[in-house]
C-alpha cells in the first residue's frame, strides 16, 4: 500500500509538471515520513554513489554528441549514408534511418541524433517532395537508433544501476538496432510509394554510384574514424567507455576547428555548457533515485513485486508481456533516462528470478523505453523533432503512429521473445 | 530621488542576475574541460609511463560534483529540467493551466528548500567528520559542499519561476531577465 501511494505521488506530480528529479525526491520524502528513515543516512549513499568514474561516461558521451553535431561530422555521416542508399524513391527516408544509426555510433542519446540529423535531413527531404509531417515523424522515430547503436547513455545508466558490464550492455542493443534499421527502411519505402509528391532521383550507372560513395567517404574520412575509434577502443580492450568518450570529445574539437572548419569558439563554449546542463539535470535525478532505490530495497519492494507478478501468472512469457506493458506505460509517462533509473532496479530481481539474462533485460528495457520516447502523451523526442522540423503535432502524429506501431513495436516484441537477437554479439565477444 | 533609487536597485539586480549566469557558464565550461582533460591524461599516463594515475581519477570525480550540481542549477535557471507536463494537454483553459503551474512551482520550491536543508546538514557533517579521499587525502567536503551550494541556487531560481507563474496567473507580465526570455 505504501509503495502504491508512493507511485501515485510520483506519477501525480509528474502529471502536473513538477520536474522529474523532484518527483523522485517527493517519493523519497513520503517513504521517509511513513517508515521513519533519516536523510542523514540516505544522503551519503547518493553522494558516494555519484563519486564514480564510470558514471563520467554520461557527461562525456552527451558532450561528444553535441560536439559531433556542431563540428560538421554529422553532416559528413549523412552524406555517406546518402551515397549508400539515396537513389531509390523515398531513398532519402532510408538515408535518414541509416544516418541515425551511424550517428548513434558516435553519440549516446536520441536527442543528439534528432537535433543533428533532423536539422540536416528534414529540409533535404522537403526539397525532394516529402511531406514535412512524414519526414519529421521519421526522424523522431529513427532517432531511437541513436541510443540503440552503442554508445548509449541509457545503457550506461542501466549498467551502473544493475552492476552489469556497460560494454556488454552496449552490445545487447546492436541486434535490435539493426533490425529497426531494416524495418524502418522497408516501412518508409512502402509509405513513400503512396506519396505522389516525392521525386524519384535519376538513375545512375553503378560506376557513377561507386564514385559518389568514394567521394563521400573520402570527404567524410575523419567522420568515419570517430565511431571506429570509440567502439574499437572499448571492444579492443584499450579503453573503458569513460576513456573512449573523452577520446571522442578531444578528437571532435580539432576535426571541427581545423579539418572541417565548421566549429567556432562560441559554438564550443555553447555546446560545453548546454551539454553540462543536460548532464546536471540527469545526475540530479540519479541523486534522488539512489535514495529511493535504497529505501525500496530495505522495504523489500522488488521481492513484493516478484510475488505480485508471479501471483498473476507464473508463465515466463506472460510475465515478460506484463513487463513490456509496464515499461511502455512508464515510457509514455517519463523519458528514457528517468524510466531506466526507476524501472531497472525494480524489475531486475524479477527478471533474474524468471531466468532472463541481464543483457537480454538490458535490450528489452532499451527498446521499450526508446519506443516510450516517441509515444504520447510524454514524448520528448517527438516534440523536439516537431520543434526542429517546425511541424504541428497533428501533422506528424499519423505517420509517427505507423512508425511506432508497425515498425518499433514488432521490434520490441521480437527483442523480448527472441533472446539470441540481443545475446548473440555479447556471446560472440565472450561477454555473456 | 526615490525613482532614481529604484532604477539603480533594478540595474544592480540585473547586473547581479546576469553576472551569476556568466559565473555558472564559466564553471560549467571550466569543469567540463578540466574533467575531460584529466581523464584523458590518466589514460595517457597509463599507456605511456605505465602509471596507474589513480590520483587523476580521484580529482576528476570530485571536480565532477561541481559540474553535476552547477548543471542542475543552470537547468533550473533555463527551466529545462526534464518534465512530463501532461497538464498542458489536459487543461484546455489557460487560467486552469496557469493555476496548476502555480501549484507545481510551489511544490518544487518547497522541495528545493528541503534539499537545501539536507545539503546544509550534509555540508556541516562533512566538516565535522573531516572525511578524506582515499588516494590524495583531499577533504571530501570540497565535493560535498556542491550539493548545498547547488540546492541554494536551485531554490532561488525556483522562487523566481514561482513568482513568474503567480504573475502569469494574475494576468501580469513575467519578471524581466528570466531563463525563459533569454
Amino acid at each position: 500500500m505504501d509503495v502504491f501511494a508512493d507511485l501515485v505521488i510520483l506519477i501525480g506530480l509528474l502529471i502536473i509538471g513538477v520536474p522529474v528529479p523532484f518527483c523522485f525526491m517527493a517519493a523519497v520524502l513520503f517513504m521517509i515520513a511513513v517508515h521513519g528513515y533519516s536523510f542523514e543516512f540516505l544522503l551519503p549513499i547518493s553522494f558516494y554513489g555519484l563519486n564514480s568514474l564510470p558514471l563520467l561516461a554520461v557527461p562525456f558521451f552527451i558532450m561528444a554528441g553535441g560536439l559531433m553535431s556542431s563540428s560538421g561530422i554529422a553532416e559528413r555521416l549523412v552524406n555517406i549514408a546518402s551515397a549508400l542508399v539515396g537513389r531509390i524513391k523515398g531513398g532519402l527516408g532510408g538515408v535518414t534511418v541509416v544516418a541515425c544509426a551511424i550517428f548513434g555510433a558516435v553519440a549516446g542519446t536520441c536527442s543528439a541524433a534528432v537535433a543533428a540529423i533532423g536539422a540536416i535531413m528534414i529540409p533535404r527531404m522537403e526539397e525532394e517532395g516529402f511531406p514535412r509531417g512524414h519526414s519529421t515523424a521519421l526522424v523522431a522515430c529513427a532517432s531511437v537508433l541513436g541510443q540503440l547503436i552503442p554508445p548509449s547513455v541509457p545503457m550506461i545508466l542501466f549498467g551502473w544501476v544493475t552492476r552489469t558490464s556497460i560494454a556488454a550492455c552496449f552490445l545487447a542493443t546492436i541486434g535490435p538496432g539493426i533490425l529497426l534499421v531494416v524495418i524502418y527502411s522497408f516501412l518508409n519505402y512502402m509509405m513513400c510509394r503512396r506519396i505522389p509528391t516525392i521525386k524519384v532521383p535519376p538513375p545512375g550507372s553503378l560506376k557513377k554510384q561507386v564514385g559518389e560513395l568514394g567521394r563521400a567517404t573520402y570527404h567524410g574520412l575523419f567522420a568515419i574514424v570517430a565511431p571506429v575509434m570509440i567502439l574499437g577502443g572499448i571492444y579492443g580492450g584499450y579503453t573503458t567507455p569513460t576513456e573512449s568518450a573523452t577520446v571522442a570529445v578531444l578528437y571532435t574539437i580539432p576535426v571541427g576547428f581545423l579539418i572541417y572548419r565548421r566549429m567556432t569558439v562560441r559554438d564550443l563554449g555553447r555546446t560545453l555548457f548546454s551539454t553540462a546542463t543536460t548532464t546536471g539535470v540527469v545526475i540530479l535525478m540519479l541523486f534522488f533515485v539512489m535514495m529511493l532505490g535504497r529505501i525500496y530495497t530495505m522495504e523489500n519492494v522488488p521481492q513484493r513485486l516478484i510475488g505480485m507478478m508471479l501471483g498473476i501468472s507464473e508463465n515466463k512469457y506472460a510475465v515478460l508481456l506484463m513487463v513490456n506493458v509496464f515499461l511502455i506505460l512508464i515510457g509514455m509517462l517519463m523519458d528514457d533516462f528517468s524510466g531506466t533509473l526507476l524501472a531497472a532496479p525494480l524489475l531486475f530481481p524479477l527478471m533474474k528470478h524468471i531466468g532472463i539474462h541481464p543483457l537480454h533485460f538490458a535490450a528489452i528495457m532499451g527498446t521499450n523505453l526508446g519506443l516510450g520516447n516517441v509515444t504520447p502523451p510524454c514524448a520528448p523526442i517527438l516534440y523536439l523533432a516537431g520543434r526542429i522540423g517546425n511541424v504541428r503535432f497533428d501533422e506528424m502524429i499519423k505517420p509517427a503512429l505507423i512508425f511506432m506501431f508497425v515498425g518499433c513495436l514488432p521490434m520490441v516484441l521480437i527483442t523480448t521473445y527472441w533472446p539470441d537477437l540481443s545475446l548473440f554479439l555479447p556471446r560472440l565477444m565472450g561477454m555473456a | 530621488m526615490e525613482r532614481l533609487d529604484s532604477h539603480s536597485a533594478r540595474r544592480i539586480g540585473l547586473f547581479t542576475w546576469k553576472g551569476l549566469i556568466q559565473v555558472q557558464r564559466a564553471v560549467l565550461i571550466g569543469t567540463s574541460a578540466f574533467v575531460v582533460v584529466l581523464v584523458f591524461s590518466g589514460m595517457v599516463m597509463r599507456y605511456i609511463i605505465h602509471y596507474p594515475g589513480m590520483e587523476v581519477e580521484e580529482i576528476a570525480t570530485l571536480v565532477a560534483f561541481w559540474l553535476y550540481f552547477t548543471g542542475a542549477v543552470y537547468g533550473s535557471y533555463e527551466r529545462t529540467h526534464i518534465k512530463a507536463d501532461l497538464a498542458a494537454h489536459m487543461f484546455k483553459s489557460a487560467k486552469a493551466y496557469a493555476r496548476v503551474k502555480v501549484i507545481a512551482s510551489v511544490i518544487v520550491f518547497v522541495l528545493a528548500l528541503v534539499m537545501t536543508y539536507w545539503g546544509y546538514h550534509f555540508f556541516v557533517w562533512g566538516i565535522e567528520m573531516r572525511g578524506r579521499s582515499p588516494v590524495l587525502l583531499m577533504p571530501m567536503v570540497y565535493a560535498q559542499s556542491s550539493i548545498f551550494v547547488g540546492a541554494v541556487f536551485m531554490s532561488f531560481y525556483f522562487l523566481v519561476e514561482l513568482v513568474d507563474n503567480i504573475r502569469l496567473y494574475l494576468g501580469l507580465a513575467p519578471l524581466l531577465a528570466t531563463g525563459v526570455e533569454e
